[in-house]
């Protein structure tokens, strides 16, 4: 669904380039996390690939679509949340998706349908200018999905929403990759990628660093060990066992059988200890 | 088409639903009554009579020679008319068969003398010494109505042109230009839909002005040419001050700058005699003016159309080339 091969942008148009030979694929229904701090890329290579930039070097496809050449067959086939809530703040949370479906030529949702989807029916046909933050990401969220994306753009999807809207904006997102919908996620949020995405690109200064998924990075960067709390004589212990040495896992059983163990937890790493040991820098 | 119209319709929602938009639309039709109701003189620099149908359609016919007549069937309804704000001479005839001149007591010299001599020369009687006539020049509508209707309605024009501007400023403000740019709207049906309410509204309020004003006009095809063609550099201005603006503060303060140079040439236009009318001819707004004067007093002649339109038309060619490269750099 996405076919990109040696990417190249330069706002100033120079060699100073802000994405620098970047190469990757998505495959169909696939959600894949690019991941980066502020400043690496991620932002610039959506840009590029939704046609708000211009192609300037390499080759990039979305939906069989030379980006090169964008035409209204790209655009019915991509939703773009953006991170920042751009909505009319004069029209009703209604009347914004009810216009924006209008500039489609595909069949659209039901902009109630989308509105209920992200909680926001109460609040249709107040003016969106009215609306929490939270609520504008969600009416921006809700827009995307008016033309049934094929290609779903998601910029910091959860980004300023409370805990309860974020897991209820993560369950849609789930079910879209069940209806077989390909997503490109772009975040600096390690525990989303984490969670949502089958594969993750770590980008850094414009440049991919590295590409897998979440669960074989854990485990290539995580350490085999597990870190134990346990009651002994009345008093808690803290412990590490190697899950290589037999002695450890002896031990470990032990603990378990005698129903000793108060917490446990296996040491893998986080994908933020990942992109820190990869590109020398935090993803803030 | 569609999605043009659906431009065109948000636009429209948002003007009516923004304070200083909603101001842009409405001031031209507050002004136009303003210059109704507050100038009773605007009426009165013509002639005009208010008759008894008794006097008979000879009578009537004579004193339609010399202004607009009204008939009436009471001399109460006379009483009325008269004590109306503006400036009209009532007559007609006593029990004895005699002429009657019903006036508030406040008109000026000419309403009351006016009317006394067309009874005089009804009567074949003669009291001026000496010979005069009454001209008349052809002009059927007083000149501080036609002046006044005038400038609103350029002012209208660029009004409409205007609103299409604020509307960019609110695209860019929200950053919803962004979410455009990701669907299939190509960029000219953007420019279309938006250009769409600064050609109806001129429209709209030019037919509205000369409605309230009663400038009746044979060529209401012609005036809806000249406005929609006066309504280009409208446009042009608007995308101007939308792209170069970065809020609405911003947008009303590039918007007076480039009013205040308009203007001048609306002014001019009034003032200077017409040898000196060459200094004028830089602003598109003049020749909108001087078109639209020609049409509302039927004094308009295919050359003189054509150079009108020719005149707007090149101008606005010249401000289009020398401003699309940032028109277009600030849409992107």
């Amino acid at each position: 669904m996405l076919n990109i091969k040696d990417l190249y942008y330069s706002y100033t148009k120079d060699e100073s380039y802000a994405v620098k030979g970047v190469s990757f694929e998505v495959t169909e229904g696939e959600i894949f996390g690019f991941l980066g701090p502020n400043g690496a890329g991620k932002s610039t290579t959506q840009k590029v690939l939704t046609g708000l930039l211009p192609m300037q070097k390499g080759k990039a496809f979305v939906a069989g679509v030379d980006v090169r050449k964008p035409n209204e067959k790209l655009f019915n086939s991509i939703g773009v949340s953006f991170e920042h809530p751009n909505i009319y703040k004069k029209l009703s949370g209604y009347e914004n998706l009810d216009f924006y479906r209008k500039m489609f030529s595909v069949p659209t949702e039901d902009p109630m349908k989308l509105l209920r989807l992200v909680g926001l029916e109460e609040a249709a046909n107040k003016k969106a200018g009215g609306y929490s933050k939270g609520m504008k990401q969600r009416l921006v969220f809700a827009r995307s999905l008016i033309n049934k994306p094929k290609i779903w753009f998601l910029d910091e999807p959860i980004s300023g929403l409370d805990p309860t809207t974020a897991n209820h904006i993560k369950d849609v997102i789930k079910r879209k990759k069940e209806e077989g919908v390909t997503m490109f996620l772009t975040t600096h949020n390690m525990y989303i990628a984490d969670e949502l995405c089958d594969r993750v690109a770590f980008i850094n200064e414009g440049k991919i660093a590295l590409v897998d998924s979440p669960r074989n990075l854990k485990l290539m960067y995580g350490e085999k060990i597990i870190k134990v709390e346990y009651t002994e004589n009345g008093q808690i212990k803290k412990e590490n066992f190697s899950m290589i040495k037999d002695e450890d896992k002896q031990k470990l059983n032990k603990l378990i059988s005698e129903g000793k163990i108060e917490t446990l937890h296996s040491q893998e790493a986080t994908l933020e200890e990942i992109f820190m040991k990869v590109t020398g820098r935090g993803l803030k | 088409m569609k999605r043009i119209l659906s431009i065109f319709k948000r636009d429209l929602q948002n003007s009516f639903r923004d304070n200083l938009l909603l101001y842009m639309i409405i001031i031209p039709i507050i002004l136009t009554i303003g210059l109704k109701f507050f100038i009773p003189s605007t009426q009165s620099a013509s002639s005009q009579f208010a008759l008894n149908e008794a006097l008979g359609n000879e009578v009537i016919e004579e004193f339609k020679k010399y202004g607009k007549v009204e008939i009436y069937s009471s001399n109460e309804e006379i009483s009325d008319r008269v004590n109306d704000i503006d400036d009209i001479a009532g007559i007609t005839k006593n029990e004895e068969g005699n002429f009657e001149l019903i006036l508030e007591g406040n008109e000026d010299y000419e309403t009351e003398r006016i009317p006394k001599m067309i009874i005089n020369d009804l009567q074949g009687v003669y009291l001026d010494t000496v010979n005069f006539e009454i001209n008349d020049i052809g002009a059927t509508t007083p000149p501080i109505a036609l002046y006044g209707a005038l400038s609103i309605m350029v002012t209208a024009i660029m009004l409409g042109g205007v609103t299409t501007g604020f509307n960019i400023i609110d695209e860019k403000e929200s950053g919803t230009i962004k979410a455009l740019s990701v669907t299939p709207m190509t960029k000219f049906q953007f420019i279309m839909g938006k250009s769409f309410l600064g050609l109806v509204l001129p429209i709209v309020h030019v037919f509205i002005i000369v409605w309230i004003i009663g400038i009746f006009t044979p060529n209401s095809l012609l005036l809806l040419l000249m406005t929609v063609v006066s309504s280009l550099i409208s446009l042009l201005i608007g995308f101007l001050i939308g792209v170069i603006s970065n809020n609405q503060i911003s947008g009303i303060a590039n918007m007076k700058g480039i009013f205040v140079l308009l203007s001048l040439s609306v002014i001019g236009a009034m003032l200077l005699p017409l040898d000196k009318h060459i200094f004028l001819y830089w602003s598109p707004i003049y020749w909108s003016f001087m078109g639209i004067k020609d049409i509302l007093l039927n004094d308009v002649t295919s050359t003189k159309l054509l150079i009108n339109i020719g005149a707007i038309l090149a101008l606005t060619g010249i401000v289009y080339l020398s401003t699309k490269n940032k028109i277009k750099q600030g849409l992107s």
